[in-house]
């Protein structure tokens, strides 16, 4: 078989296994629908597994996991790989590439996810969503501080909408387990023009089922809380409140989401560290947010707004 | 004092290199400061305490009053030939895409309009912003990872 043949050829069997939608499939079936030998197709659903696609084998054959976040049945534009950099660099693509809002590209494995200023995100196949959504924002650029905040109101809903489990929403958007744990990390890049934002990339990182963190980042799993998860019907519920929320700003403004998040975040009344982009840091209560976002932290020295760099929450230890 | 003269004082001050500077005459007094310190300045019959003034209101009328102006107006005041490329949002300004890369320009690069100069983060959207004109930076009036605000100049492109 040729490369290109090859290639085309397991596209056909990825395919194929995201229409049969969690069936399982034999491999004499598929190497009859290619019209290829066994041993061949056997070669293809190995190469499709080792790039990361979550392939589940049974005594009937092969299938993708049931919950495998891909595009069939979704109400927009998803494309669904196994393996990538990093799903903002994808989707920036996409963007240039002229592609609608709401377009989203989500990986298994991301060999070089992500965060704020490019902290690594951990990401391995089959245990997590992460995704990327394209937004075309029309109002002007200095609104759209807001968008962190509304994409962190969003997930922690269709958290507690999907599985019941209400998480922590730290300011400005991260979400966290009871104990201060990380459940999942948000990161927005844009591309400003004339007062305007030619796109938004806001990409999510959820930990769904991850087993082995590395042992310096203190993260958790939404599986540790509520078992089993549905990462796609997960997705499809994130994509749904996102949308919501987006709609409702892009109508009405800023305040919609100031109320939102002020509703659902777990922040306000805390006591908080800031660690400060120039590596400065200082202690205080969060008091509010601003009209902008930016939180607003009670300290022995008077009001300080912030509206960059790490906060933390303090957490009493075995609560 | 004219401003086109404090002007002219902050420049040679700059060339020559030299950091701290007091000049005293019939009518006034100067003190010049560089980095990230203030210029003081004050009329002999002004009032002793010094008040902030904005950019725009270092106006002839106003200089002969007691002044305080930010490290960045001072820079602006030394180059106001150039084109400034101005903060879009409040945010914190980053001279590179992470703390390891190498940064975006440096005073004298040659970029081209649409070429990406710096980011400045507001909660946690990145924002690239992009020179709105082609030449080569001549300033930088920004530190990395210092805070921004809405119009601040953050470069000047000549």
């Amino acid at each position: 078989m040729s490369a290109s043949d090859f290639t085309s050829s397991r596209l056909k069997v990825l395919q194929r296994l995201q229409t049969e939608n969690g069936a399982f499939v034999s491999n004499e079936n598929l190497a009859t629908q290619l019209n290829i030998a066994r041993v061949a197709s056997q070669k293809l659903i190995s190469s499709l597994e080792a790039e990361g696609y979550p392939i589940e084998r049974g005594s009937k054959g092969y299938r993708l996991a049931v919950d495998a976040p891909t595009p069939q049945g979704l109400p927009f534009a998803l494309e669904y790989k196994a393996t990538t950099t990093s799903t903002q660099d994808d989707a920036r693509v996409l963007a240039r590439s002229g592609a609608s809002e709401f377009s989203t590209v989500l990986a298994e494995i991301q060999t070089a996810g992500r965060g704020r200023r490019a902290k690594v995100w951990h990401s391995p196949s089959g245990a997590g969503l992460y995704f990327t959504v394209l937004l075309r924002p029309t109002r002007p650029v200095t609104e759209l501080g807001v968008l962190p905040l509304l994409a962190g109101v969003a997930l922690l809903r269709a958290i507690k909408l999907e599985t019941g489990f209400e998480a922590l929403l730290k300011w400005s958007n991260d979400l966290l387990a009871s104990d201060g744990r990380k459940l999942a990390g948000i990161l927005l890049e844009a591309e400003l023009e004339d007062g305007m934002a030619r796109f938004v990339v806001l990409g999510m990182g959820l930990n769904v089922r991850i087993q082995d963190f590395p042992l310096d980042i203190p993260a958790a799993s939404l599986e540790e809380f509520v078992s089993p998860v549905n990462r796609k019907k997960l997705l499809s519920t994130i994509m749904l409140e996102l949308q919501e929320l987006y709609q409702s700003w892009s109508e009405h403004g800023s305040s919609v989401v100031i109320q939102a998040w002020r509703e659902s975040n777990a922040t306000l009344g805390r006591q908080v560290m800031v660690l400060e982009p120039n590596g400065s840091s200082f202690t205080g209560v969060a008091q509010d947010i601003s009209n902008d976002g930016a939180l607003i932290v009670k300290t022995s020295g008077g009001l300080k707004t912030v509206n960059a760099g790490e906060v933390s929450l303090k957490f009493v230890p075995n609560r | 004092m004219d401003p086109k003269d404090l002007k002219r004082i902050l420049e040679a001050l700059v060339d020559a290199d030299v950091n701290d500077f007091n000049l005293e005459t019939a009518d006034y007094k100067l003190h010049v400061k560089r980095g990230a310190d203030v210029i003081h300045m004050a009329a002999h019959v002004a009032a002793p305490n010094p008040v902030a003034v904005a950019a725009p209101a270092l106006t002839s009328s106003q200089a002969a009053a007691p002044v305080v102006i930010p490290a960045a107006v001072e820079a602006a005041v030394i180059a106001p030939t150039g084109h400034a490329v101005k903060a879009p949002i409040v945010g914190t300004f980053y001279s590179s895409s992470s703390p390891d890369a190498p940064v975006f320009v440096e005073v004298g690069t040659r970029v081209e309009a649409g070429q990406v100069l710096c980011i400045i983060e507001a909660m946690k959207l990145m924002n690239e912003i992009e020179s709105d004109k082609s030449g080569v930076v001549k300033q930088i009036l920004v530190q990395n990872a210092q805070p921004v605000e809405y119009g601040q100049p953050l470069f000047i492109i000549e």
